[in-house]
């Protein structure tokens, strides 16, 4: 045979073999742990729900369906935030401000009609964060071009039918903030906010950044819902049209 | 021959074995489970901005899975909706699940950002909305044209990202993302999540 | 519905897990001494125990004196020729998709630190070249280099011609043109959609056909084999092979899985590309080129014998650790996380076996590149291995799910475990198909500290980034944007590893090429981290 063609060949140790040596003890040890530990493991699991999803925590089924601000029972605010939402209105909490204790309070308050008592605990702060600041921006600034500013804004600070108007049916068309000229389209959020909440963040933007307008109570926006009913976007000489210039 | 032949055998056995687990069962049980009443199903533009998400890859930075609070607290306390069930998913063919939350979870993202407007101009540019995103921007689902026609969406931008001249327009692929993005709204109801007896204390 | 998943959940785990007593006591009943004795007789007389060491002066390793080592040497060296040509045309098709895979890589990294990077274009989309390249790595560089290296172990391990090795360079045709196609489709937008399995099942059909045209001249192989004793590694590469066409086959299905059950295929098959196919290709080099290298046998025939099975009874139900917490049963994930941890005994075993192998060897680590890439990577597995077990636990995974962890974790494994071995592998097999000696030594080095140090700050950065961010996740007084800008620094080191590993890749490429066409000085001594005039075994 030819060495040198052969040559890697030629220096290898021999094809690898196995050794004899018996299995550690440890090792068999080691298993019968494991077995024990997956026993367990799936013993601790009976019980759990099929259905579902993983890891799904029961909740109480009588917060399924209810809507959090009208609940009047006093039960865990904890249940009552959990996996099953009440369907359009669910509250969605802030990234900011993590505490749910808006519905917690909100039911403590029971079936109270008085405007504070209802909106105690109500988190304008929080709804603002969640359902606001993505487009008006936590700074109240907007995005210029894009998304009109709410500091200093008269359309806001205005008799409260107006904003109450914007949020819960929404604004479609140009309108002009604080000298200048915007074009969009806000979504209207009166299916996912009740009268406590859209009074909240109201209150809340026409009190900040500078902002010096009166609170907004949920009678109003009760008022708006029944003088309206159901109905589409304004625009800005609509408003004007009806509410009288600001 | 016989003994490679058995060690081939045998592996190939053992994972049927893991297919009828992993994979023949959980279809059985998942395909039976209920679909929520309220899903609908996605419309043709809709579908079409899906079709989107996938050939642009979102999957790879963004989950479409809220995770139940009792387990991973963050998820809904970030407002990213109640824990999924399997039957919301029973129109996502292929599904969308995600394993990456480079970006937030968008499974109710339409419920979260209802605004068309708000998603065409961060599709746009997402720096315009939130300065420090590292999510891509997507200038090639619009169009940079003279002056909008009627019925062009116009994406209206500040001064430091419009173009000198001219408009931005979305479109028809950008629309449908957006439109894509509005649907991704699972707030309803999931019968199939569990249920306790009594209210915890 | 209950008592039926309840008693097939029973069922699996008593499986699983008899099978595996029944193998430890048939074991223990010496039902396989028969084997253990037929292994013996593959060391010819009086070559047992030979530790070759290159500071072993005039003692040459084999002089080819006898006729059993004369044969031992022409065995070898005809199973090489017949695998030749096969051989060479998969590992040089891997060493072009490593290249290619390695600055897709390199433009996703820098694209999640610098967005506006190459953004005006839509096939440079983020999310375009981030499947980009992790299929050109795992379809293009991991399985060509790991079936490459199949081609050549199996005649070496079967004393046997690769028969019809001409179906396997058509076999690598095939197989590159599905990559092609499939890397442009998903450039251009057309994606299947879900991870791992992105290529369009239109194109997918071209890898079943490359991938068949191999199976055949393997088969053959197998069934003409000289051999009456199979070694660990033709257990591992069988399986292997057996093993991926099934999943790529059902994964790959097209409108058959929608939904979330669509997800556990998915995962199901994605994990299962890893354990069942790259791993054992790994596992099996790693048994091959320790012991060959060293000049000894691996400790334990026993132990190898339950880790294959282990790992084949465990590893193939990982998968749903992928869905932690997501809308799949709580059994089915429950599952998955037991089999995942018990999944910590085939690794403690190959463990036992590989590095109980090198006690008192490691100084060879200082000369071999086969031995220190190979060695290296075999220890990762058994790193990522037992992280990849308790990650599985839903307290530890409740953290890392979503994050920049797993992708730590995902490069740990295949690439200090499974790309090391590859590239041990290749610096062994070269030689002996090229009639060549690697040109310089420096370029392994060079290609070795490149890769090594680019790794190591890749996973460890983008492991404490991932961990922080997990936490960060779980509470929602940290705003998500905070969380984005807190990963940034993570994510710029990871950059900064891409590109160390690239330039190794590079490297390793134009050395792989110099190989190819017997650049350099001729040699006759194989080239060694440490230069040296004795004629050691390599």
């Amino acid at each position: 045979m030819n060495e040198h063609d052969q040559r890697a060949q030629f220096r290898e140790a021999p094809e690898p073999e196995e050794g004899t040596r018996a299995t550690p003890k440890f090792v068999l040890a080691w298993i019968a742990i494991l077995i024990v530990w997956g026993v367990g493991y799936y013993a601790w699991q009976i019980g759990k729900p099929m259905l579902g999803g993983d890891s799904r925590t029961p909740v109480a089924a009588e917060h399924q369906n209810s809507k959090p601000v009208e609940a009047a029972s006093s039960d865990n605010a904890e249940t009552s935030e959990s996996a099953d939402t009440s369907g359009a209105k669910e509250e969605e909490p802030s990234t900011s401000e993590p505490e749910n204790s808006n519905t917690a309070a909100s039911e403590d308050a029971g079936a109270s009609s008085t405007a504070s008592a209802e909106m105690a605990g109500v988190d304008g702060k929080a709804l603002f964060s969640a359902h606001c600041s993505s487009c008006h921006q936590a700074t109240g600034q907007g995005i210029p071009g894009a998304f009109p500013p709410l500091a200093g804004s008269k359309w806001l600070q205005a008799d409260p039918n107006i904003p109450i108007a914007i949020v819960h049916d929404g604004l479609q068309g140009e309108i002009e903030v604080a000298g200048n000229t915007f074009q969009g389209m806000m979504p209207p959020l009166g299916g996912q906010l009740s009268d406590a909440e859209i009074a909240a963040v109201l209150t809340y933007a026409r009190s900040e950044w500078g902002n010096t307008a009166s609170e907004v109570s949920p009678d109003t926006v009760a008022k708006h819902k029944e003088r309206f009913g159901d109905r589409g976007s304004w625009s800005a000489e609509e408003l004007t049209e009806v509410f009288g210039e600001h | 021959m016989k003994r490679a032949l058995a060690i081939m055998v045998g592996a190939a056995l053992i994972l049927l074995l893991a297919t009828l687990t992993l994979v023949v069962m959980p279809y059985l049980q998942m395909s039976a489970e209920q679909v929520p009443p309220d899903l609908k199903p996605y419309t043709e533009k809709q579908q079409r901005g899906r079709q989107l998400y996938i050939a642009n890859g979102c999957v790879y930075c963004h989950s479409q899975q809220p995770r139940d609070p009792g387990f991973a607290p963050g998820d809904r306390d970030r407002g990213w909706g109640r824990p999924s069930v399997p039957g919301d998913y029973a129109n996502d063919q292929p599904h969308l699940l995600g394993t990456m939350r480079t970006g937030p979870d968008l499974f109710n993202v339409g419920a979260r950002l209802p605004s068309i407007d708000w998603q065409l101009l961060h599709l746009y540019n997402p720096r315009v909305v939130h300065k420090d995103s590292i999510m891509p921007s997507y200038p090639f689902l619009f169009r940079h044209v003279d002056e909008a026609a009627e019925g062009d969406k116009v994406v209206y931008l500040p001064d430091a990202y419009a173009p000198e001249s001219g408009q931005i327009v979305a479109t028809e692929d950008a629309l449908a993302l957006a439109e894509y993005m509005l649907a991704l709204d699972h707030t309803y109801p999931a019968p199939t999540l569990p249920k306790a007896d009594k209210p915890k204390e | 519905m209950t008592p039926t998943i309840a008693i097939l959940l029973i069922i699996t785990f008593v499986l699983s897990t008899v099978g595996l007593l029944l193998l430890i006591w048939s074991i223990a009943n010496n039902q396989f001494s028969h084997g253990q004795a037929a292994a013996r007789t593959i060391f010819s007389p009086g070559e047992e125990g030979h530790s070759e060491d290159p500071a072993l002066a005039d003692k040459p390793a084999f002089t080819g004196d006898t006729t059993a080592q004369a044969s031992a040497i022409k065995a070898r060296w005809t199973a090489d020729q017949s695998s030749r040509t096969a051989v060479l045309t998969w590992l040089s098709s891997a060493v072009f998709w490593l290249l290619l895979g390695s600055f897709f890589g390199l433009i996703t990294s820098l694209k999640m630190h610098l967005p506006e990077f190459l953004v005006s274009s839509e096939f440079l989309t983020f999310g375009r070249v981030r499947p980009v390249h992790l299929n050109a790595v795992t379809y293009g560089w991991a399985s060509m280099a790991g079936i490459g290296a199949a081609l050549f172990l199996i005649p070496r391990l079967f004393k046997t011609s690769l028969a019809g090795g001409k179906y396997a360079v058509l076999g690598a045709v095939v197989w590159n043109i599905g990559l092609i196609f499939g890397l442009i489709a998903i450039t251009l937008g057309y994606s299947d959609g879900e991870e791992w399995l992105e290529f369009p099942w239109q194109i997918d059909i071209l890898f079943v056909f490359g991938g068949a045209l191999c199976a055949i001249p393997l088969l053959l192989t197998a069934a003409n084999r000289q051999v009456e004793h199979l070694y660990v590694t033709s257990w591992y590469l069988m399986a292997a092979l057996v093993w991926f066409p099934i999943l790529f086959l059902i994964a790959n299905l097209p409108f058959t899985f929608p939904g979330a059950s669509g997800a556990t295929v998915n995962w199901w098959f994605a994990h299962n590309v890893l354990g069942l196919w790259v791993t054992p290709i790994g596992i099996g080099i790693a048994y091959y080129m320790i012991p060959k290298i060293l000049g000894r046998p691996i400790i334990s025939y026993q132990l190898s014998l339950i880790g294959f099975w282990s790992l084949a009874l465990f590893y193939s139900q990982v998968g749903i650790h992928h869905l932690i917490g997501g809308p799949i049963p709580t059994w089915l994930v429950t599952l998955s996380i037991v089999h995942s941890v018990m999944m910590s005994i085939p690794v403690i075993t190959v463990a036992i076996n590989h590095h109980g192998t090198m006690m008192g060897n490691f100084k060879r680590l200082k000369d071999s590149p086969t031995l220190r890439f190979v060695w290296i990577g075999a220890l990762m597995y058994t790193v990522s291995s037992l992280q990849g077990s308790m990650e599985a636990l839903r307290s530890v995974n409740v953290v890392t799910h979503f994050t920049h962890y797993t992708v730590a974790h995902a490069h740990l494994g295949m690439y200090a475990f499974l790309s090391f071995i590859l590239f041990g592998a290749v610096y062994f097999i070269m030689p002996r198909l090229t009639n060549w000696e690697w040109p310089w030594r420096r370029m392994i080095s060079l290609h070795f500290w490149l890769v090594s140090i680019g790794i190591l700050i890749y996973v460890v950065s983008l492991t404490i980034t991932g961990w922080k961010q997990g936490v960060a996740l779980l509470d929602a007084a940290m705003p998500f944007m905070d969380i984005v800008r807190m990963t940034i620094p993570g994510l710029q080191a990871r950059t900064l590893g891409g590109i160390l590993m690239t330039a190794g890749h590079l490297v390793f490429a134009a050395h792989f090429v110099a190989m190819l066409m017997h650049r350099g000085a001729s040699n006759e001594q194989p080239t060694l981290f440490r230069p040296t005039t004795k004629e050691t075994a390599q």
